[in-house]
């Protein structure tokens, strides 16, 4: 890892891990009463009230993971903190999209889902982690890049 | 002279004959149009419905009011309204619990007038104070219905009727009849005065926020009851002419629009309010977020395969 991707890792690092810990301190909140949607984010937990609390944990601890990752980012125990906290992202969100999956599959009344209904079941809004999975998706280029160091 | 005695005798059987059976006749005819005019025996029970409870606070204390509670309350006042009523035509204690027990047998007191007195304070309440919870002193209802159902509704609801439960604080309940004139005695008796002409004008209610001042008017849909339903009421209840088949017609009208009241939303039954709209489903979103979940797998497929390759 050179100076310019580390120095790029710990600015993008510092941002998503900030990012993730607005999310849980909202979620947290929103957990304490009905919950809130937000234009195309839900964090109602309308499909998983008893969820909900653990989710804002789960992104609080990821947005620390990533902040206290920044420094020396391109230490091996550094990078292995953002790691876990991508892993934490994945992990959640993988649950929001299989639910959606598994839940587009049948029919309100039917055995199977109609094709509008189908498509209608992955419409807005998603959770934050569903927002966040994608930019959390950057720590596998420098996984990959320890690996080429490795060698 | 032997025939002529049996003769007199013969006539004297006759006329005490015709005098009995008149005699019972009218008792009859009497108790029949006595029943139809407190409820409405012999009507079917409502279908099941599913009608949420008004919630109010009194003096700080979380109060729940179903529908079920107003009915018992409406049916114990009509009790105790026949129960003095027999006292004074003389009837022993035993004559009236029996007749009591034969008139009120499975009423509920969920009738058309109780029903939609609860629907309009319940959408009343509803659209004054949106998801907050009422002070039953912060209540006030202006009622254009002088019937003893919709009445004792709304006195159980306001904690302003006699006996009614957990009262600390009292709302407000005005009796203002549509041409203007207030009723300031609620009781069944002196309402019954009232209840000749009453049409659809009568089947109105104002919901006021008296800390606000706000103000919101439910108003009967036409259509809600049956057509010659009003007459025909006129023709059972006051006029009480009506033939057995009418009582019969007017019967399956009355559960029609008691089962109204009961089951139908409220755009369907009140003026002005209006079919929520049904959201369109998001398919083009869904197609947007389903075609990146896709593309996506695909990428890790082939970078996987791509990692295996080499």
């Amino acid at each position: 890892m050179n100076e310019v991707e580390e120095k790029f890792g710990q600015i993008y690092f510092a941002v998503l891990g900030a990012m993730a810990l607005v999310f849980g301190v909202a979620e947290l909140i929103a957990s304490a009463g009905e919950g809130f949607t937000w234009g195309i984010l839900d964090s109602s937990g309308a499909a998983d009230p008893m969820f909900l609390p653990w989710r804002a944990i789960i992104l609080i601890s990821v947005g620390f993971f990533y902040l206290g990752s920044v420094k020396n980012f391109a230490e091996i125990h550094q990078l292995a903190k953002a790691v876990m906290g991508s892993i934490m992202i994945w992990i959640v969100a993988g649950m929001a999209i299989w639910s959606r999956i598994a839940g587009s599959i049948p029919g309100e009344e039917t055995w199977f889902n109609s094709l509008e209904g189908f498509l209608a079941s992955y419409a807005p809004p998603y959770c934050p982690e569903m927002f966040l999975l994608p930019f959390s998706l950057v720590i596998v280029y420098y996984i990959l890049k320890e690996k080429e160091a490795e060698k | 002279m032997r025939n002529a005695k049996s003769k007199m005798k013969n006539g004297k059987l006759a006329s005490k004959t015709i005098t009995i059976v008149t005699l019972l006749v009218l008792l009859a005819l009497s108790a029949a149009v006595i029943s139809v005019d407190a409820h409405m025996p012999g009507a079917k029970a409502p279908p099941a419905f599913e009608l949420s409870p008004i919630v109010i606070t009194d003096a700080g204390a979380e109060v729940e009011i179903t529908i079920e509670d107003v009915g018992n309350y409406h049916n114990e006042r009509m009790i105790e309204f026949k129960r003095n009523m027999l006292k004074k035509q003389n009837k022993t204690d035993e004559e009236i619990g029996k007749i009591i027990e034969e008139e009120f047998a499975g009423v509920t007191g969920i009738c058309p007038c109780s029903s939609c007195a609860f629907r309009a304070a319940l959408l009343g309440i509803s659209e004054l104070w949106g998801d907050e919870i009422p002070e039953r002193a912060d209540i006030k209802f202006i009622s254009r219905r002088p019937t003893p159902g919709a009445t004792q509704c709304l006195q159980y609801i306001t904690g302003t009727g006699p006996k009614v439960p957990d009262v600390t604080s009292k709302g407000e309940l005005q009796l203002i009849l549509p041409d203007g004139t207030e009723v300031t005695d609620l009781s069944v008796k002196n309402l019954k005065k009232y209840m000749v002409d009453m049409d659809l004008s009568t089947w109105n209610f104002v919901i006021i926020r008296k800390s606000t001042g706000d103000e919101f008017e439910v108003q009967v849909k036409e259509g809600v009851h049956p057509e010659g339903f009003f007459e025909l009421r006129k023709k059972v209840k006051v006029e009480k002419m009506a033939t057995p088949e009418e009582i019969d017609e007017f019967r399956t009208q009355w559960e029609a629009v008691r089962d109204a009241f009961l089951t139908q939303p409220d755009w369907e039954l009140f003026e002005g309010v209006e079919e929520p709209e049904e959201e369109e489903p998001d398919v083009v979103g869904g197609a947007i977020f389903f075609s990146i979940l896709v593309i996506g797998l695909g990428l890790l497929l082939v970078l996987y395969l791509r990692g295996k390759a080499r």
